[in-house]
């Protein structure tokens, strides 16, 4: 029987790993082992024997094969997918750097809810003359869920307000056309909703009055705005909406906060 | 071949940061470089040209795809034959219930009729090979074939270098009974 020591000694041998001592005391133990110098002399015959086998020279065509395979994947990617398929290779192949798109794309995606959420949030609402101008992105309002909406066509003003909820907000897009100073008021109830903010997208500027539980907009020509209202939960019921111009009231009416049938 | 290996470690290196800038002409010249060891590896492992061919394809793509996840800290062609291995190694288990010994791999230059008895030999060098247990084959072919360090082996594996040892010493008692049998060593 062979000790365990003495078997790596000899692997260690025929791998050239001894050191010279380690290669001392194995010759030592050989002269003295018959049954393990047949081992270690198998072993190296073995060793000697795979020597033999040769590196085998790869097809010829292998190489153009898998450079052929990569810009067939990338051009077929690009193909079948355009942009999107070039933004995926992006992602995929090494070519580009992957970091700077994911950032990108972050990027893009921040701004976008950036403009959706935050900015109408964050203005100061007593600071009014923040809210003018015309904002160069416009929010895609089709990923919110509608609600409702009404419209009002007067000799003094037209206009329609769209509502749309989220889990914890309603957005309210008011869009009004007049003359005159025309005042669009929007009750809510506060117990179950906060005013956010107020973006204006395209008018003149005009007066934003906030209160407790209401918010009025007061401009004249074409105006379009969005009023933000976090929700806290619970039933947040219909806004009120009214307008209103040289003293008296020109529309008044109700605009559901979620859509007929469903429940927040 | 594989002393080779060590020499172009960061070359290596640069190749990849190039690749990774968009240089494809690296990463062709990093095929070059490998594609030879990579090839001979699983052919080594699956002994069907045709297998080896297109598994050293699927290795390069891979690595190809995943360049970005290479980590410079290590060396390249160890994370390179960790994918091969790995490659070759789900290759095969799949293909395990209809593997059979063939006899296609001959070296190149090694005229059948002239050295009969060479070739003779060498199927049965071959088959030896062939018939050890996948996972002693893999050290087998990465020991002797491509000339790396247990260290090496245990990276690329992902076992510890004590067990690459341990199987890599049974692996060669094996070969060794076998070659044996076969009259192959006396």
């Amino acid at each position: 029987m062979i000790q365990q020591k003495l078997i790596e000694l000899i692997n260690k041998e025929i791998d050239g790993l001894n050191s010279k001592e380690e290669s001392r005391k194995l010759n030592l133990h050989l002269a003295k082992h018959p049954e393990a110098r047949k081992l270690h002399e198998d072993l190296v015959k073995t060793a000697y024997a795979l020597k033999k086998v040769e590196e085998v020279e790869p097809p010829r065509h292998l190489r153009q094969h898998i450079l052929n395979s990569l810009e067939k994947r990338e051009e077929g990617t690009a193909r079948s997918w355009g942009v999107l398929g070039k933004v995926l290779e992006a992602l995929r192949g090494p070519s580009l750097p992957r970091y700077a798109l994911v950032f990108a794309s972050g990027l893009v995606v921040g701004v976008l809810l950036l403009v959706i959420f935050a900015l109408p949030r964050d203005l100061g609402v007593g600071d009014t003359s923040q809210l003018t101008g015309t904002m160069a992105l416009v929010p895609e309002l089709s990923v919110f869920q509608p609600a409702d909406s009404v419209a009002f066509r007067l000799q003094e003003a037209s206009g329609m307000i769209k509502t749309y909820y989220g889990s914890d907000f309603v957005i309210a897009e008011v869009r009004v056309q007049s003359v005159s100073p025309i005042k669009t008021e929007i009750r809510f109830r506060p117990e179950t909703a906060t005013f956010s903010g107020f973006k204006r997208l395209q008018g003149k500027e005009g007066s934003l009055d906030i209160g407790q539980s209401a918010i009025a907009l007061t401009q004249s020509g074409a105006s379009r705005g969005f009023v933000t209202f976090l929700t806290h939960g619970g039933s947040q019921g219909p806004l009120e909406v009214t307008v209103s111009g040289g003293g008296k009231t020109l529309y008044h009416s109700l605009i559901r906060t979620i859509q007929a049938g469903s429940v927040r | 071949m594989p002393g080779r290996l060590y020499i172009g470690e960061q070359e290596d290196k640069e190749l990849v940061r190039r690749c990774l800038k968009g240089e494809k002409e690296a990463f062709a010249t990093i095929l070059d470089r490998y594609e030879k060891p990579i090839y001979n590896l699983v052919l080594r492992m699956v002994n069907d040209r045709d297998d080896a061919a297109d598994l050293t394809q699927t290795i390069f793509v891979k690595a190809y795809e995943k360049l970005d996840t290479y980590d410079e800290r290590f060396k390249f062609f160890s994370w390179l034959y960790k994918i091969a291995v790995n490659t070759a190694l789900n290759f095969i288990s799949h293909r395990r219930h209809q593997e059979r010994l063939r006899d296609d791999i001959v070296p190149n230059g090694v005229q059948l009729e002239e050295e009969f008895d060479t070739s003779e030999r060498y199927q049965k060098l071959e088959d030896a090979i062939l018939g050890l247990r996948v996972d002693y084959r893999i050290v087998i072919v990465l020991r002797h074939f491509q000339n790396l360090s247990y260290d090496e082996m245990s990276k690329i594996l992902d076992i510890p270098a004590k067990t690459v040892k341990s199987r890599l010493f049974t692996a060669r008692q094996i070969l060794k009974d076998t070659l044996v049998k076969s009259g192959l060593q006396g």
